[in-house]
Parts: structure tokens; sequence; C-alpha cells
């Protein structure tokens, strides 16, 4: 996998800045996925998750003016990571009451798994992290080419089929389905560097 | 022309673009030229960067999770209604399944994904929606229509493997797809060649056809019913049944439609008789969906929508960028007339028409158009019109008014007016108010004013729309048509009104009915149970009434005087869950022993009926309205019970035969909630227990109307903290035949009661399954609170405790649960398993014993106390002698031999036993 780079500054700025509206959108929008889904990979169930991430994001919202980038010693990941991993933690402990009154043995299940000490290891987090790039990425690029260019894009890169095949479902000449993929490659890594660098 | 092998050429391709001469010829040149194909790859990004985003791009069940979730409630998350589970891995057992996760939801439930134990598979769950559930029209026609989509036998229609119409949430059992619905993947790649839509549209045809000849429309046929098996690309159509059960509930616009009425037929839309040709409509707009990526009708708001699929015409397909053959607009054409009998006569017809089509397409030289397609030389006008944004905006305004005056004309609204019944309404009475309005009220209301109604005719919509309102603070909107003789429609209740009662959606049903409605005048009320009882003599039958307040016997003919009358009664079920969805009460929410728990055991005692008092009445009387958190115990003197040898007693037989204590609900004025219990007796039968408690609405609201509340009437028992804490009870029905599972659920240093019925002597197993670290001790009693027996069991262990007592007394035995470390958790979960009684054995060593049962407690070692218990409990003659220091028992058996038990002098301890 590409080494993900590390958090860019502006993004970050622009975050401390509570009414930044922007900033928010598109912090929540990438980082909401990929914590949702590093949750859930930790065995809470989707509402726990989802509330988690509310919290989550409470936190940073709390927290962000005073985090300062010279003097915090890892990355801002790794900031989250922590609150993430402190949130879990503690909701472990105080939502006991709760857990135990979602009445199923699958609360055993789920301190289990969230005692699990690589729970929100780091690079599963930023493999989360890279695929919610990649998702807002998709739909950033989707919006940009004809829905044509897409769906030769789609079909032969991510469904695998060959050129000819999708020419044919299409009504396109294979020359003109390899271009659009290739240009929505292209583009998409062009967007996904440009989030990477971002957030 | 230029040499095209350009490596300049391809990076502007990727990443500039190109003129369209160049973009042309580039098409043509990578036709063969594989040295450029290979570059061009390599340009954008090489094939490690197409694995990464093949491979991060492809959606899994996670991303379902994040991309459906947005739209569920916390509701559809509970999985209360799912039955405990020893195994760690489930959720919850529902039938004889393992639930192992919510997989989704649909219109009208829930999915979840669970293991069938005994044909050792994986299913889907699809549960009827709680909201829906409460609502016996609704599971008559969930049970009904989804028994008649297990009749339909087609690869393309979703198999149902089983149909569950009773319990607390009926389900079906369907087998578990892999794949996707046709939604998600319109939403995820956008329109689809027009192979695809043939493809999937042909096989969509089949299934309907499938259900049409078994009189099953569908009703609601979407991209999202439409589900796409991964591998095989079968189609299989889902959702048969459910979508009839939400008929009246997703027709109606109150603002909160279930569904979408995107691709509803304008028949559907008018509320009118449907056939399958409804459901080809409906076909047409998801061909239409597929083949442009936009339904066809799509409008702002639901009005808007609706307003489009009666009366206007969909935009051009060729206008929205997809280049289609002629032949397939006329299809989709003919599918989207709005008169039925301008559609195709059949699925069945369809499903083969897009069959051919697909073999044309596929092969366009061997297999020819089908001749209906092959366009005419002067073809009929194309129903489409190409959208003219502003004009078409305003003629749609014109028109839609146009059309309303057209419809004055042709629907004038049903007389409606009269005398009507139905669930959760009562008695409705209507009256006619103006030429199409009517005003009228109902006499079911929640416990508070009198419930109004005004209704209005649509002409547009051809129904009743207006309001409902109880009071100031409460009311909602309803729409509702006469079907027949019936008034059908639903009913929505307003979002501020919602917490103090009621559902937000429901349907309704009102019958006619011919019985004039009673007179209401509000009688007097107080916590008054009503039996018929019979007088020692057994001469009296009367049906009389107990004041649970005082303990006294009222005479029917002094209450009359009194004018007190026994509560009204409902359904228990109904009751029951109305009550909780007004509370908001979640069975397991709340540790806090203030509230009411025991919401189980209403549910489960469903042959007894909840009483209610309404807040006129307790005004009048008062003798409810009190502080929260008040206990009181009454005795009843049993003779009032007692029943001659001659005649049964009317109320033991009910109390006993159910598993759990008859429970009754009342409500006062503060919008505290009533328990009243029925215990059990006391000591030598005298007299009966009953018991009430107030309990506390959990609403943070209600409890802020209580502290301002007028208190002088009944203060808490001081220095009283709530400690009792209520069971959850599940029948044994629900379980094993042997096996109470028992939910316990106790405050800190609290303690729960569980209450056992037992014919025999019961004896208990005991096992702590979770929730605590350490051990808990269980006490068990019999009713008169005598023989405890106290064990203290460790987690996952379990003990056995036998629960004595005679006579009526053994009736309920209790068990005690409490918990000794205030830090632990404070939940059991506790299996109560009956033992069925063995014939006991004497100890080792003792098998001499073995024709005596009443001498197999001995034991050596046993201290002279211990052997006196026996004795006594045995009701043994003993002969004692003492000698030398030594004691000695002789017991006289039944067949002539003599057993002596023999105690030393130096210790407390039997030293021998001994047959003679």
């Amino acid at each position: 996998m590409t080494p993900v780079p590390t958090t860019r500054a502006s993004l970050l700025f622009r975050l401390r800045d509570s009414q930044d509206h922007e900033a928010w959108v598109e912090f929540v929008e990438i980082y909401e996925p990929a914590i949702y889904r590093q949750l859930r990979k930790c065995g809470l169930q989707d509402a726990d998750a989802r509330e988690l991430t509310q919290e989550l994001f409470v936190a940073v919202n709390r927290h962000i003016a005073t985090w300062e980038l010279a003097k915090q010693r890892g990355s801002f990941r790794g900031w989250l990571r922590r609150v993430a991993r402190n949130l879990v933690i503690n909701w472990m402990k105080n939502g006991q009451r709760r857990m135990v009154a979602l009445g199923g043995p699958e609360s055993q299940s789920m301190f289990d798994a969230l005692t699990a000490e690589d729970c929100l290891e780091s690079s599963e987090f930023d493999g989360e992290l890279r695929r919610s790039i990649f998702q807002r990425a998709s739909e950033v690029v989707r919006q940009e080419q004809s829905p044509k260019a897409w769906q030769a894009f789609w079909e032969t890169a991510v469904g695998g089929k060959t050129p000819t095949v999708v020419s044919q479902g299409l009504g396109m000449s294979t020359g003109a389905v390899r271009v659009a993929k290739c240009r929505v490659l292209a583009r998409l890594k062009e967007v996904v560097n440009d989030l990477e660098s971002e957030s | 022309m230029k040499d095209l092998c350009s490596i300049e050429l391809l990076r502007n391709a990727v990443s500039r673009g190109l003129s369209a001469d160049e973009e042309a010829a580039l098409h043509v040149h990578l036709e063969h030229c594989e040295l450029c194909c290979a570059q061009i790859e390599q340009l954008a990004g090489g094939e490690a960067w197409q694995q990464e985003a093949a491979s991060l791009l492809t959606a899994d069940e996670l991303d379902e999770a994040v991309s459906v979730a947005a739209a569920w409630s916390e509701e559809d998350f509970s999985v209360g209604y799912l039955d405990p589970s020893d195994d760690a891995n489930v959720l919850g057992r529902l039938g004889g399944y393992d639930v192992r996760a919510i997989v989704g939801r649909g219109g009208m439930g829930i999915v979840l994904k669970a293991f069938d134990r005994e044909l050792k598979r994986l299913v889907a769950i699809k549960v009827l929606a709680p909201h829906l559930a409460h609502s016996s029209v609704a599971r008559k026609r969930f049970a009904r229509e989804a028994q008649g989509a297990a009749a339909v036998v087609n690869p393309h229609v979703i198999a149902i493997h089983h149909v569950q119409p009773t319990g607390r949430l009926p389900f079906l059992i369907m087998p578990l797809l892999t794949g996707e619905s046709l939604a998600q993947r319109l939403k995820a790649r956008g329109p689809l060649d027009l192979t695809e839509v043939l493809r999937i549209g042909m096989q969509a045809a089949a299934g309907l056809a499938a259900a049409h000849d078994q009189g099953l429309v569908h009703r609601d046929v979407k991209p999202a019913n439409i589900f796409l098996e991964k591998g095989i690309e079968r189609v299989v159509i889902t959702d048969f049944g459910l979508a009839r059960a939400a008929d009246d509930v997703s027709m109606t616009r109150l603002g909160v439609v279930a569904g979408t009425p995107e691709y509803m037929s304008p028949e559907q839309a008018r509320g009118e008789a449907l056939d399958g040709r409804s459901d080809l409509f409906s076909l047409g707009c998801v061909l239409y969906e597929m083949a442009t990526g936009v339904s066809p009708f799509r409008g702002d708001s639901t009005m808007a929508t609706l307003r489009r699929i009666v009366d206007e015409k969909p935009a051009a397909m060729a206008s929205l960028g997809p280049e289609l053959p002629p032949w397939f607009n006329g299809i989709v054409e003919r599918l989207l007339s709005k008169d039925p009998a301008q559609r195709f006569a059949s699925a069945s017809e369809v499903s083969d028409l897009l069959e051919r089509c697909l073999s044309h397409l596929q092969q366009p030289t061997s297999v020819p158009l089908p001749s209906s397609l092959v366009p005419q030389a002067t073809g009929r006008p194309s129903i489409f019109s190409l959208p003219r944004k502003g004009l078409v905006a305003m003629l749609g305004t014109i028109g839609f008014s146009l059309l309303g005056m057209f419809l004055w004309q042709s629907s004038e609204p049903p007389d409606i007016a009269g005398q009507w019944s139905g669930e959760e309404w009562g008695q409705v009475v209507l009256k006619k108010t103006s030429d199409a309005e009517y005003a009228g009220n109902y006499s079911d209301t929640f416990g508070k004013q009198p419930g109004e109604i005004q209704l209005k005719w649509s002409r547009l919509e051809r129904r009743f729309n207006g309001t409902w309102r109880e009071g100031g603070d409460r009311r909602g909107q309803l729409s509702v048509r006469l079907v027949g003789d019936e008034i059908r429609g639903a009913w929505t209740t307003n979002k501020k009104s919602k917490e103090s009662g009621t559902p937000r959606l429901a349907d309704l049903v009102w019958t006619q009915s011919t019985q004039t409605a009673p007179e209401e005048t509000p009688p007097r009320f107080g916590p008054v149970i009503q039996r018929t009882i019979h007088d020692l003599d057994g001469s009296r039958t009367n049906p009389s009434m107990i004041d649970l307040d005082s303990g006294k016997l009222i005479s029917a003919s002094a209450a009359q005087d009194q004018k007190i009358e026994a509560l009204p009664s409902f359904a228990a079920v109904e009751r029951a869950l109305k009550w909780m969805r007004t509370e908001g009460i979640d069975l397991f929410g709340d540790t806090s022993g203030r509230t009411f728990n025991g919401l189980d055991m209403l549910l489960v005692a469903a042959e007894e009926e909840f009483d209610q008092v309404t807040e006129q009445q307790i005004a009048t009387d008062g003798r409810l309205d009190g502080p929260v958190q008040k206990q009181v115990e009454v005795t009843v003197p049993v003779q009032f019970f007692r029943a001659s040898a001659a005649r049964p007693s009317p109320l033991l037989p009910g109390v006993l035969t159910t598993e759990v204590p008859p429970t009754y609900v009342f409500k006062t004025r503060d919008g505290n909630r009533g328990v009243l219990q029925v215990l059990g007796f006391s000591d030598g039968l005298e007299s009966m227990h009953f018991r009430y408690k107030l309990v506390t609405p959990l609403r943070k609201q209600a409890a802020a109307q209580i502290n301002s509340s007028k208190r002088q009437r009944f203060e808490p028992v001081e220095g009283q903290p709530e400690k009792t804490s209520w069971a959850v009870f599940a029948p044994p029905s629900l379980f094993s035949k042997t096996d109470w599972v028992v939910m316990a659920r106790m405050t800190i240093g609290g303690e729960a009661r569980i209450r056992l019925t037992e014919d025999k002597q019961p004896r208990c197993v005991i096992k702590l399954l979770k929730g605590s670290d350490e051990a808990i001790t269980v006490q068990v009693q019999d009713a008169a609170k005598k023989s405890k027996t106290i064990v203290s069991i460790a987690r996952d262990q379990s003990a056995e405790v036998t629960v004595d007592g005679a006579g009526y007394n053994i009736r309920y035995p209790s068990v005690e649960v409490a918990l000794e470390d205030a830090d632990s958790s404070p939940f059991a979960q506790v299996i109560v398993r009956r033992v069925d009684n063995e014939p006991s054995a004497p100890a080792k060593g003792l098998e001499f014993l073995a024709p005596y049962p009443q001498l197999h407690g001995l034991s050596l070692g046993m201290t002279e106390k211990e052997f006196h218990t026996i004795v006594e409990s045995q009701k043994l003659k003993v002969h004692k002698t003492t000698a030398d220091g030594k004691t000695t028992y002789s017991i006289t058996m039944g067949d002539g031999h003599t057993v002596i038990v023999m105690f030393g002098n130096d210790s407390d301890k039997c030293r021998g036993i001994q047959r003679l």
C-alpha cells in the first residue's frame, strides 16, 4: 500500500476554527466512515459505533483548539486514535449498564473484542482512512465524468471485465473504453492525493 | 494522419483531454496498438494503483451499513424482541433461529441474519416492524400475504421457507441471498447498459408473472425490492406480502409516508382497486430508471410525485443522455400508460417481449426484433414530452387545478356519516357538516380528554384527510377512505404530542356499527377489580368488586349506589403495547427501581386484562392520586374467594393457571402508572394479598409535573427506598418445556423476586449466566416466607434448590435473587429449571433405608437438630431412650421393621443407623 502522508496542517488549522463549516464537513465526510468502520471491526454494534463516532467528533471539536501541531509528538491521526481509544475505554466502563441492557450474549464478545489491544491499531486505521478517501474521491470523479465513461471505468477497473466485453455492453469502441478507464484512474489518483495531503 | 504512438498524446489524453478529432483517432489507435495500451495504463497509475482502486472501491458489508444506516432509527436496532440465547455468538433467538446480525431494513420490517440450527443453514428473517406489529390488521395482512407469497414458486420470486404469523412480532423465514439490490447498484454505478436493463427487466417480469398467476399483486415494485444475486446474476423480487401489509399506511400522504411513492401506478396513487397491471407500471418506472439513472416521476415532495404520476408525462429518456433504440422507448412508454388498459395485458407478455429483445440485441442479425416493436410508417405520437422547464411548471400548475376541477365532478365524496367502531378508536361517530366535511368524536381516547375528529374530502386524492385531537395537547392527522362498508386509512401523531401517547404512524379500520353508542356519563372509579365472586354459601353469583385500597368488598348493588364501576378493560397485549409506546418504555433500558420493568409479564399474561383509570375518574375518586413509589399491600379475607366443594372458586383457577401473577395497570392524573398484582395467599389461607404500586413514567417531563402536583393525599413510605425490583418473566412455552428463563433485574443492593407456579414440589436449578463476576445470593422461600434456603452461586455455576411447601403455599414459591456486591452489575440472567421429582435415594451406606422414602434424608454425621427437622417434616413417630449418655431413637416402620438412630453423648453427631 502507498504510504500515507501525515495529515496536512491546513485542514487541521481550519478545524481549529469551529465556525469553518466547510472544513468540518470535509473532515467528517472522510473520517466518519473510516472511524465508524474501524469501530465496527472492533465489534461494536452499529448504533454504538455511530454514537462513539459522534462522540469522537465532539471530542475533536473540543480539543482541537488546544492541540498544537508543533508540540504534539505524534501525528494528528495518532492523536485521533488515542482519543478514540480513550473514548472506547470510557464507553466500556460507563456503558456497562447499557451493554448488559442489550441483553444478548453479544456484549461479552464485544468486551473481548474491545479489550483486544489491536482494536485501534494504526495500520488498520490508516487503511480504513485510505478507503474512505477513495470513496470520497470516487464520488468527486464520478460527478465530473459522463455516466458512460464512469461505467466503462467501473466495469473494467473494478468489475474486472475486459474492455472488449464492456465495449459491447456500452456501445463504445474498445479504444474509447480504454481511454475512459485510464482517464478516470488518473483523475482518481489526483483527487486521492489531494485529499490525502489535506487530511 | 500523424503518428499516433505519441507519449505526449497519451499523457494529454489522461490528464488534459483531447480535441474531438484527436480523441476519435486515439480510440481507433488503441483498438490495435498494444504498446500504447500498456503505456496509457502506466500513465494512469499502473497496475498497483489500479488494484488498490479496485479493492478500495469495492463495497463490502460495512459500507452498506454506512450508506443505509443514516436512515435507520434507534428502534430498528432494538433487539429487545429477541429471546436470550446461551450462545455467546448470537444476538438472541427468535423462533428456532439464532439471530446473528441485523442485516437490513425493509419498508415494513427488519431483516435479520440467522442460523437455522435444525437445517444447519443461514437464513434471513424478516420481522414485521414493531410499529406495525401492534396493529392486528397489519398482522393479519402480513400473515395472509406472506402465506400467499410462499405459494409462489419461481426462481425470480424470493422463496419463503416459513411464516410465523403469531407471537409478539410476526416474522417470515427466507433464504439468505448474497448480492445487492438494484437500488444499490444504480446508486453505485449509475445507469445500466441496455443488455443489463433487458436482462433484469425480463427476469423481474417473469417473477411478477408467477405472482400474478397466484392472484398476488406486489404493489411495491421498485429497485430496492429487486435483488441481484451475486455471481449467478439472478434477479429475485423480494418483499412480497409486506407491501400489502403496509397498504393503507404507505398509501397515505400525511407527511410521514412509509416507503417511496415514486414507483406507484396512477391507480395506486388514487387509492383505487389494483390488479397486476399496476405492477407493470411500476416495472416501467424501474426500466426507465435503469436506462437513465433517474426515476421518471421523482418530485420535490411526496405530493408533487403523486401529482406527476397521475397527470404528467415523464421526460423523454433521450433527453437524459442515453442513446436508446426507439423500440425500447416504446416498451417503456406503454408500460407507463396512465390507463391500465393501454399497458401490456400481462407480466408474462412483458417478460417474453423483453427476452426476445434481449436475443435481438445480442444477435441483431440472426434474431429479428419482435414484430410488435417494428416501427410503423407513421407511429403514434410519443407520450413523452420534451421538458421545457418553465413552461412545463406553469402548465403543470394549471393542469393540476384543471384536473382538480375534473375530479370534483367525477368524485363526489361518499357518505361516511354514522357510527363506526375500530380498534384504538372505540365508537366513532361522524356527522356531515358541509358538502365534503365531516366532524365527529370517538370514545377510546388515551385516558384524558374526549376525542374529536375533523375530516375533509380531497377530490384529487379521493380520500378524507383531517385531524384528530384529544384535549389541547394530543393531536395528529388522519387520512381515510371508504372501502366497501369499512373505513380504512392511517393516522399519525403530531411530533410534539408523540411522547404522551400513540405511535407516529399506524393504520386504522373502522367498521360500521349498528348499535348506538352508549351515552357516556363518566362513572366514578376506584382501583377496583371486578370479579364474579361467590359467597361462602355459594348463593350469590353477582359480580362484585374489591376496593383494593381499603380491601373492602363492594357488592354490586353497593357499587351501584356509590356509582362505582369496574374499570373498562381492553385486550391485554394491545393495551400493554400502547402503554409501552406511550412511555417509551425500554424493557431493559433502565435499572432504577422506580421503573416498572415487568412489561413482559403484562405481555405474556394475555388472558388477563388491563384496567385503566381516566384523569377525570381519578379526580372524582382520588384514591390513587399520590406521589410515586407508593406500595400498598392489601389483604382481603379469603372467605370472599373460597368456593364450596361443589363449585370451584371462580377466582382461584384463573390465578393459578397463569405463570405470572395477574397484573393490572392503571393510570393516574399525573401520568403516573399504577401496577396492581395479585400476589398470593397469606398464611393459613385466611386472606389474599394484593399489592399495588405507583411508578413514575420514564419521561422527565412527567417527573416535573409530579413534583409540582398536589401531594396531600399520599406521602411516600418513609425511609423505605424502593428496593424490590421486578423479575421479567417469560413463560415456559417460549422456551423448553421445563425451563424458565428469568431475566432478573436488580437495583444495586436490591433483589428480584421470581415466582414460580408448580403443581408438585418444585425444585429449581438456578444458574447465574452472566452479569456479575461476583457470586449472587439466591434465597428460596415459599409464599409464607417459611423454609428459606440460601445458596450462593458463583458465575457460571449452578445450584439446585428445593422449594418446600404444602397446600396453596407452594403455588407461589419465590426465588429471591440478590446481589451481594454493590459494585457488580445489576443484572443477572437466571435459568430456573424444573427438575422432575425423581425418586429419592438414601445416603450411601444406608441402602437398607430404600423402602422408606421418608427416611432418605437421614445420614451419618447429621446433628440431632437436623434429625428432629426430618422427624417433624415427615411426621415420624419416634421413641427416645437415653442410656449411658447415648440417645437412641427408634422408629417403627409400617412393615414391622424398626429403625434405630443413635446419637453419642460427647458429640451431637449421629453415630449409627440400624434396621431391626
